[in-house]
């Protein structure tokens, strides 16, 4: 056996390792670009929607005739495009290793999103005399809260059993007017919370029993 | 945003790769020598010692198989250091010395239990060979093995070499539990070859071969030590003294066959190099040792202090992962698995690449390793499940051997083999 050890080699290996995560992070940044790019694709067509509803609404309206079943099915619609879209902003925006503002104005964008749905549900509640289902609005906290994690998976089984239950999901600690005038109606202080059909309040976690007699007591139907 | 347990996974994979790639290269500038085949010109006088402890069942194959080596036999002087056997061992010795005759077998009982290294030391102070081969009761060496590795003295710029250590490989490869090791100690020659190609390597095992005076001059072996093989190779590095691997001829050993053996065994390896590195401390990122003070052993401290970190980490993402599991099943009323909402492109975009990158640059280095330690010991490498195992389960069972030796150490529990 020789005895080999040159200097460069710790140099060349450490300028390689260098390399390699070099190019990692430049396939990360990719990666991230894709995400946004697929965000911003689907809070457009989310966006588009919206619009599409307000625009039918408008309609309806203008011309007194109102088809309330049809509102109430394409509300249902856009709230659970919204739940999936929120899904999967979230997960893109945990594994973001930069991009942060970007992120941010997506989050943004799509919290307004959810506030004008809710809006239109309640404004289509009015009218009709019926929402076509149960709203949960739930403010939770997104810094590592166990509580609001088990409110949100008590929220996912109480939709797992009642379709027509939509629920708006808010991060109660984002920094948007809109949000922070809703936290202020509702007198939102301690996440998680939640409000059932734009009248029970309740803070702190409720289990899924609770909620399906809550929204049984305060049904829209 | 990146999370802290994000960097600090980084941090460890870029320390991976670069260590990893750093053995690729050292690899691959060895490959560009031919493997050193020393020619046997002088056979000098070898005592060879075999510590027995109940080894009644062994020992008469051991002697047999020295008897057997390649090797001038009047120039092999046995010597048997009984440590006080409760089995039949002593009555064995003595009645295949009076049977054969042979007038090179020498057998020294202790009055009380010294341990191996009271044997060994024993020993040393009646040897009479120029070389001091430590010879385990339960291993055979290859016959060409002695006179390898006393050429390997005599090569040309060896004169500061102080031990040349063997290729290990297993006996007993049965169960699960054995096979892995059998990769275990694959990779451990392979890396022996490399950490001696920098002149980095550090320890010796059973049936290395140490200059007997050398071994006199630096006072024999340490008797409270768990692996006083360690110590001893640390000690000859301390004293500007090299080892050396010699690539011609292996020794094959017995290795513990169940989990609870295997885990002991580990325990006392490792805490025999916490207790070590400590003496030595002197030697950490000391100019003096070269490569070794600045490289090698600084690493291996560094690997010990992060899988403390890793195992506190890992056991504290684990609580909360279970909890957060337990209340996605009971209150969600979901699966284990999760389904994930979107396309399949979302699912992969969802992947968390941050650990998923450098966990693949890091495997592939690993595999390459894997390829070349095989090749180096001419064995044809395959993937079988205690491949499997050993790659992907065994690290974490080593982590906790890890975290409980050091735990014993810590709180100063008693030192016994």
């Amino acid at each position: 056996m020789v005895r080999v050890f040159r200097k460069d080699m710790l140099v060349t290996s450490f300028l390689i390792a260098l390399f390699i995560f070099i190019l990692g992070f430049y396939l990360g940044s990719i990666i991230d670009e894709t995400r946004i790019a697929d965000s911003e694709e689907m809070i457009l067509v989310t966006q588009l929607d919206t619009d599409s509803f307000v625009t039918e609404k408008e309609f309806l309206t203008t011309f007194n005739v109102w088809d309330c079943p049809l509102l109430n099915s394409r509300m249902q619609g856009l709230g659970e495009d919204l739940r999936e879209v929120g899904e999967i902003i979230s997960k893109y925006d945990a594994r973001s290793i930069s991009n942060l503002d970007v992120y941010n104005q997506l989050k943004r964008k799509y919290f307004l999103l959810e506030l004008r749905a809710y809006t239109l549900r309640k404004q289509i509640l009015q009218t009709c005399d019926s929402g076509g289902g149960d709203v949960i609005l739930f403010f939770y906290d997104v810094t590592d809260s166990q509580e609001s994690l088990n409110q949100g998976y008590a929220l996912d089984s109480v939709v797992e059993k009642q379709e027509n239950v939509v629920i708006f999901s808010i991060d109660g600690g984002f920094d948007e007017p809109a949000i922070n005038s809703l936290k202020v109606f509702y007198n939102i202080t301690y996440e998680p919370t939640i409000i059932i059909n734009y009248e029970e309040r309740i803070e702190g976690y409720i289990s899924e029993e609770e909620i399906l007699k809550l929204l049984e007591k305060n049904a829209n139907m | 945003m990146i999370s802290t347990l994000t960097f600090y996974v980084w941090i460890l994979a870029f320390i991976s790769v670069f260590v990893s790639l750093f053995w690729v290269i050292v690899n691959s500038v060895a490959n560009q020598y031919k493997k050193s085949n020393p020619h046997v010109k002088v056979f000098p006088k070898v005592t060879v010692v075999i510590p027995t402890w109940n080894e009644e069942k062994a020992i008469v194959s051991t002697i047999k198989c020295i008897l057997g080596l390649d090797y001038p036999r009047d120039k092999i002087e046995i010597i048997i250091v009984d440590d006080k056997s409760k089995d039949n061992t002593v009555e064995v010795v003595n009645e295949f010395i009076f049977k054969t005759r042979v007038k090179n077998v020498r057998l020294i009982e202790h009055e009380k239990n010294k341990g191996k290294a009271g044997a060994v030391n024993t020993a040393l102070k009646e040897a009479r060979g120029e070389f001091f081969w430590v010879y385990d009761a339960d291993s055979y060496a290859s016959k060409e093995l002695l006179k390898n590795l006393v050429a390997r003295f005599y090569e040309k710029g060896n004169d500061d070499v102080g031990a040349v250590v063997a290729i290990t490989m297993i006996r007993n490869q049965g169960n699960l539990i054995e096979k892995m090791q059998r990769l275990e100690y694959v990779m451990t020659a392979f890396m022996r070859k490399l950490t001696g190609t920098v002149n980095t390597l550090h320890i010796t095992n059973a049936l290395s071969l140490f200059k007997t005076g050398l071994l006199k001059k630096v006072g024999g072996f340490d008797e409270g030590n768990l692996t006083e093989d360690f110590e001893i190779a640390m000690r000859l590095r301390s004293r500007g003294y090299r080892v050396v691997m010699c690539e011609k001829g292996v020794f094959y050993t017995r290795i513990p066959n169940t989990v609870k053996k295997m885990w002991m065994q580990r325990v006392r390896w490792f805490r025999g190099f916490i207790y070590n590195n400590l003496m030595y401390r002197k030697m950490i990122l000391n100019k003096q040792f070269g490569l070794l003070g600045l490289f090698q052993i600084p690493l291996e401290v560094f690997v010990l202090i992060t899988v403390f970190v890793s195992v506190v980490i890992m056991g504290i993402n684990f609580v909360k992962e279970a909890v957060n599991l337990a209340a996605r099943v009971f209150l969600a009323r979901s699966t284990l698995f999760e389904i994930s909402s979107g396309s399949t492109g979302q699912f992969f975009l969802g992947l968390n690449w941050n650990f998923i990158f450098p966990f693949v640059v890091v495997l592939v280095t690993a595999f390459y390793l894997y390829v070349q330690a095989h090749r180096y010991v001419g064995e044809k490498w395959k993937f079988y499940l205690p491949s499997l195992l050993y790659l992907f389960v065994y690290p974490f069972f080593r982590s906790m051997q890890w975290v409980h030796a050091a735990l014993l150490e810590i709180f100063g529990a008693k030192r016994k083999w």
